[in-house]
C-alpha cells in the first residue's frame, strides 16, 4: 500500500517526469539521414519492369530485432482502391550489420550462401531472417519497427536504410528511408508519434522540381533535344547552326568560322549524310523546312513547330504516417498541394484523401488539380504538400527526364520536411 | 526513513540539469530541413565540344536548384540573399596550367606535375519568398524572373511600394531577384562543390541574433552515356543549421550550441560493394563513388589546409566482419569506392571480391576538421572497358557523437 509520503515522492517525480517530457518535446524530427526506431520506405516497387533493392543497416553495437511490414498499395481490380494488403516479417541484425534483399524475391535463410574465392554470392552474409517475396505488380511501402524479443516496440534508434529502384532499361533511382526517432518510447502498442514518445511526422513536405510537363534544360543543352531534318534521328541543337530554308547559317558556331551569318553550314555531326542538320523545329506549312522560331518559316508561312524536345514528368508518392497493422486499418490523411513557380505565382489544389498509399503525377487532377497544366512557365516549381490536422504525411518525389529520342532517366529525392503533426499512431501486430 | 523534503529538493535541484540536457537536441547537418548554409558536395560539368578531356568523353552537367522556404508576407521582406561560392577542385599542370587528372598529362617537353587546386568564385543570389531558382553549372543564370518591384500576380505591373496592393488581388514585392547573377562554372571540365550561405545583403555576412534557416537546395547530375542515353542522379544539398546566437561577423563557427550546428562526427555510408553483382540484373555490377568535402573552409585566403582532415573508414560487411583504412581529405575528395585504399580495385576492402557480400556499411570518422558528402551508385557492364548503365546519387547518413574541435567557415 502506498503511503502518503511515497505518494508525495511519486508526485514530485511525476512533476519532474512531466517537466522532463515537456522539456524533451522537440520539433518533428523525422529524418532521412539519421538512425531511428521506425524506418519507412514510402516507395517500393516489384513489377515486370521495375524492382527494388532494400538495404537496412543496424548502426548500433548490439543486436537489433526489427518487425517489418510490407503494405501493398496497388489498386484492387474490383474496387479501384488500394488493396492495403499487409505482409510482415522479422529481421535480426547483429551489431553494425548491413543487409539487403530484393523485393521481388525476398531472401531465404541459407547458411550455404557464403563467401567464395570468386566473389560474393548474391545473398552471402548473415541472413537476417526469412524475407518473403512480394508478388509481381506490388507497389507500396515498407515499414520497419525496432522491437524487443517480446515484440513490443523498443527505442534503440539503430536503423537506417535506403531503397534502390532498378528498371529493366537499366535506369537507377535511389532514396533514403525515412526514420522516426524514439524519444521516450512507451514500449507498448501503439507507437505514439507525438513528439513525446516518438518524434511526430511533419505537417508538410516540399520538393523543388523541374516543372511538370516542362523541359529539362540540361538535356536541351548537352543531350538529345532536336531531330535531324533528313534522317529524323536525335541530335543536339545547341552549338550547331540554326538554318533557314536554304541551309544558310543564321548563327554561329558553324558559319564557316567567320562569325558571320549567311555562310553555308557544314553538316551537323550528329546528323550523318550531306546537308542534314539538327533542328529543334519544323515549319507547320512545310515539314521539310527546318526552323527554330516562327521567323524561320517566313518563306513558307505558318509557325514553327518544335519537334519533340526534352520533357519532364514528376510523381509524388505519399503515405499517411498512421497505420493499424494489428486491426488492418489503413491510415488516411487529407493532403493539400500548393505549387509555386519562379514568379512566386501559386496554384492550390483541393484537399484529397490519401489512404494507404498513392503515387500521382504532379499535374494529375487527382492531386487536386494544383499543377494541372501549370508549371510550364518557369523552369522549376516548388511543390508543397500539407497533411491534415493530427495526421502527418510522408513521401518521396520522382522526376523522369526524357530526351527527343525517347530515352528516359529517373531520379528519386527525399522531400524537405516542415512543421510537426503530433497526432499519428502506428499499431503493430505482435 | 524516507525524507520527502530531501527528495523534493533533489528533484528541484536536478531539474535545470534535466532540462538543460533534454534541450541539447543535436541538430547536426540536415539534408531534409531548411538551413542557413547549403552545401552541394559534388558539382560537375563538361561539354565534349568545348573540351577534349571530359571524363569518359561524356557530356555532363549539374542542375542546381536553390530555394527560399520563407513564406510570403505583405509587411515583412522575406526575401533571402545567398552568398554562394563555387569551389573549383580541378588539378592543374604546374608547367602549363592546363587541367589534368594525372602528371602524365603534363609532360609536353617540360617536366610538370599535376597538382590539386582549390579556387573559389563567388556570387550573390536573392530569392523572393517561396521562390525556387535553378541554373546549370555549364551555363549559369543571367536572366532572373523577378526584377525590381513587381506585382505578385502580374509581373508586368511595376509598383513602387513594397506590400501595397496591386493588380488583381496582388501584392507589391520587395525587389525581386535584383542584384543576382550566377556565373557559369569557371572551367570546363569542372569538378568541385558549391556552398551557399544566407547573408544580410548589406553586410555580406550572416544576420546577427536569431537563427535564419531559410535555404534549401537540390542538385541533379546529368550525363549523356556512351550509347547516347540519358542518366540522371539527384541529391539533396547538405544543410548546416544556424542557432540563435550568431554574432553576425564573417567567421561562421560550426559547433554544437554555437552559431551553427556542427558537422556529424560520424558519417554512415550504406552502400553496395564495388564489383558486387547487381541483385536485379546479373549482367551488371555495382560501382560507387564517394565525395567528401571539409566543413571548414577559409574562403578569405583560400588556405586549403584550414579544413584538412583524415577520414577514417570502418567497413562492415554482411558477415559483421570489419575492415578499416584512412585517407587524407584536403579540399574535395571524390573517389571510386574501391580506389580509396588501393590502386588495384579487386584488392580493395570496398570490393566484393574481398568482402564477399553485396551490401556494406562504412562508418567515416574525421580526425581534424569535420566532413560532409554525398554518394553515387552506378551499375556498370564490361570488365576491361566499363560502361555505365545507370546511376543514382544519394545523401549520406550521420550518427551522433561529440566533435572535439569546431569547424569554421571564413567568409571574404
Amino acid at each position: 500500500m502506498r503511503t502518503t509520503k511515497s505518494r508525495r515522492v511519486g508526485s514530485l517525480l511525476a512533476v519532474a517526469a512531466f517537466v522532463l517530457c515537456g522539456a524533451t518535446v522537440a520539433r518533428a524530427d523525422t529524418s532521412t539521414n539519421r538512425p531511428g526506431s521506425i524506418l519507412i520506405f514510402p516507395k517500393v516497387v516489384a513489377t515486370t519492369t521495375r524492382d527494388t533493392i532494400i538495404q537496412i543497416t543496424n548502426t548500433q553495437a548490439m543486436t537489433v530485432r526489427t518487425h517489418c511490414f510490407y503494405v501493398n498499395g496497388s489498386l484492387d481490380r474490383h474496387t479501384g482502391l488500394p488493396q492495403w494488403q499487409e505482409t510482415d516479417f522479422t529481421l535480426w541484425l547483429t551489431r553494425q550489420q548491413p543487409t539487403h534483399f530484393k523485393v521481388s524475391t525476398g531472401r531465404a535463410v541459407d547458411p550455404s550462401d557464403n563467401f567464395t574465392a570468386a566473389g560474393s554470392s548474391a545473398n552471402a552474409g548473415i541472413d537476417p531472417g526469412l524475407i518473403p517475396a512480394m508478388p509481381t505488380g506490388f507497389t507500396g511501402e515498407l515499414v520497419c519497427v525496432d522491437v524487443e524479443d517480446s515484440g513490443d516496440p523498443l527505442g534503440d534508434n539503430a536503423l537506417i536504410g535506403n531503397a534502390t529502384l532498378r528498371s529493366t532499361t537499366g535506369d537507377v533511382a535511389k532514396y533514403n528511408g525515412t526514420t522516426v526517432k524514439a524519444i521516450t518510447p512507451n514500449e507498448d502498442n501503439p507507437l505514439l508519434l507525438d513528439d513525446v514518445h516518438y518524434n511526430a511526422c511533419p505537417s508538410s513536405l516540399r520538393v523543388d522540381l523541374l516543372s511538370d510537363g516542362g523541359r529539362d534544360p540540361v538535356v536541351d543543352a548537352i543531350g538529345n533535344s532536336g531531330r535531324c531534318l533528313v534522317s529524323g534521328g536525335p541530335c543536339r541543337t545547341q552549338g550547331y547552326c540554326n538554318v533557314d530554308a536554304n541551309y544558310l547559317c543564321s548563327s554561329d558556331p558553324d558559319c564557316n568560322g567567320l562569325n558571320l551569318p549567311g555562310g553555308t553550314c557544314n553538316a551537323n555531326p550528329d546528323c550523318t549524310g550531306g546537308m542534314d542538320v539538327c533542328t529543334p523545329g519544323l515549319c507547320a506549312n512545310d515539314g521539310t523546312v527546318a526552323c527554330s522560331s516562327d521567323s524561320d518559316c517566313t518563306g513558307v508561312g505558318g509557325s514553327c513547330n518544335l519537334v519533340q524536345t526534352s520533357s519532364v514528368r514528376n510523381f509524388l508518392t505519399l503515405v499517411p504516417c498512421s497505420s493499424d497493422f494489428e486491426n488492418l486499418v489503413p491510415g488516411t490523411v487529407y493532403v493539400t498541394t500548393n505549387v509555386f513557380d519562379e514568379f512566386e505565382s501559386r496554384v492550390s489544389g483541393n484537399p484529397i484523401p490519401v489512404t494507404c498509399w498513392t503515387s500521382l503525377q504532379v499535374q494529375s487532377p487527382l492531386l487536386g488539380g494544383a499543377a494541372n497544366g501549370f508549371g510550364l512557365g518557369t523552369t522549376v516549381s516548388a511543390v508543397i504538400t500539407t497533411g491534415s490536422a493530427n495526421a502527418g504525411v510522408l513521401g518521396v518525389a520522382e522526376s523522369v527526364s526524357t530526351d527527343s529520342a525517347g530515352n528516359s532517366a529517373s531520379s528519386l529525392i527525399n522531400p524537405m520536411v516542415k512543421g510537426s503533426n503530433p497526432g499519428d499512431v502506428i499499431r503493430i501486430s505482435e | 526513513m524516507y525524507n520527502t523534503k530531501r527528495v523534493g529538493w533533489a528533484v528541484v535541484a536536478a531539474l535545470p540539469l534535466i532540462i538543460g540536457q533534454s534541450h541539447a537536441v543535436r541538430a547536426l547537418t540536415r539534408s531534409d530541413r531548411p538551413a542557413a548554409v547549403v552545401i552541394y558536395p559534388q558539382v560537375e560539368a563538361c561539354d565534349v565540344t568545348k573540351s577534349s578531356i571530359c571524363p569518359g568523353n561524356l557530356n555532363r552537367d549539374t542542375l542546381i536548384v536553390l530555394s527560399n522556404t520563407k513564406a510570403n508576407s505583405v509587411s515583412v521582406n522575406n526575401s533571402v540573399t545567398a552568398h554562394c561560392f563555387y569551389l573549383n577542385a580541378n588539378s592543374h599542370c604546374t608547367n602549363s596550367g592546363n587541367i589534368c587528372t594525372s602528371s602524365s598529362q603534363c609532360q609536353n617537353g617540360t617536366f610538370g606535375s599535376c597538382v590539386p587546386g582549390w579556387t573559389e568564385t563567388d556570387f550573390n543570389v536573392t530569392l523572393t519568398p517561396d521562390q525556387p531558382l535553378s541554373w546549370s553549372a555549364l551555363n549559369g543564370l543571367r536572366k532572373f524572373p523577378i526584377t525590381g518591384l513587381t506585382c505578385s500576380t502580374d509581373q508586368s505591373i511595376k509598383c513602387l511600394t513594397p506590400g501595397a496592393s496591386c493588380g488583381l488581388n496582388g501584392t507589391c514585392g520587395f525587389g525581386g531577384n535584383s542584384g543576382s547573377l550566377v556565373p557559369p562554372a569557371p572551367e570546363i571540365p569542372f569538378v568541385g562543390e558549391l556552398k551557399c550561405i544566407e547573408v544580410d545583403p548589406a553586410t555580406q555576412t550572416p544576420f546577427g541574433g536569431d537563427a535564419r534557416n531559410d535555404l534549401k537546395g537540390e542538385a541533379t547530375l546529368e550525363q549523356i552515356l556512351d550509347n547516347g542515353t540519358l542518366d540522371v542522379a539527384k541529391y539533396d544539398a547538405v544543410g548546416v543549421i544556424a542557432n540563435d546566437n550568431n554574432d553576425g561577423n564573417s567567421t561562421l563557427t560550426l559547433s554544437m550550441g554555437d552559431e551553427y550546428e556542427d558537422c556529424a562526427p560520424v558519417i554512415v555510408f550504406d552502400h553496395l560493394f564495388d564489383g558486387a553483382v547487381d541483385p536485379i540484373d546479373s549482367s551488371n555490377t555495382a560501382q560507387s563513388d564517394l565525395t567528401l568535402v571539409p566543413c571548414s573552409e577559409d574562403l578569405q585566403t583560400g588556405n586549403t589546409g584550414s579544413g584538412a582532415s583524415t577520414a577514417q573508414f570502418l567497413v562492415f560487411n554482411e558477415f559483421e566482419q570489419r575492415f578499416s583504412t584512412s585517407r587524407r581529405v584536403d579540399c574535395h575528395f571524390n573517389s571510386a569506392l574501391s580506389l580509396i585504399d588501393t590502386t588495384q580495385p579487386t584488392r580493395s576492402i570496398f570490393n566484393a571480391k574481398v568482402t564477399g557480400t553485396v551490401a556494406g556499411q562504412t562508418r567515416i570518422r574525421s580526425v581534424g576538421g569535420g566532413l560532409t558528402g554525398v554518394a553515387r551508385l552506378s551499375f556498370v557492364t564490361g570488365t576491361s572497358t566499363v560502361t555505365t548503365v545507370g546511376s543514382a546519387a544519394y545523401n549520406l547518413h550521420q550518427d551522433v557523437g561529440e566533435r572535439d574541435t569546431p569547424d569554421t567557415i571564413q567568409l571574404p
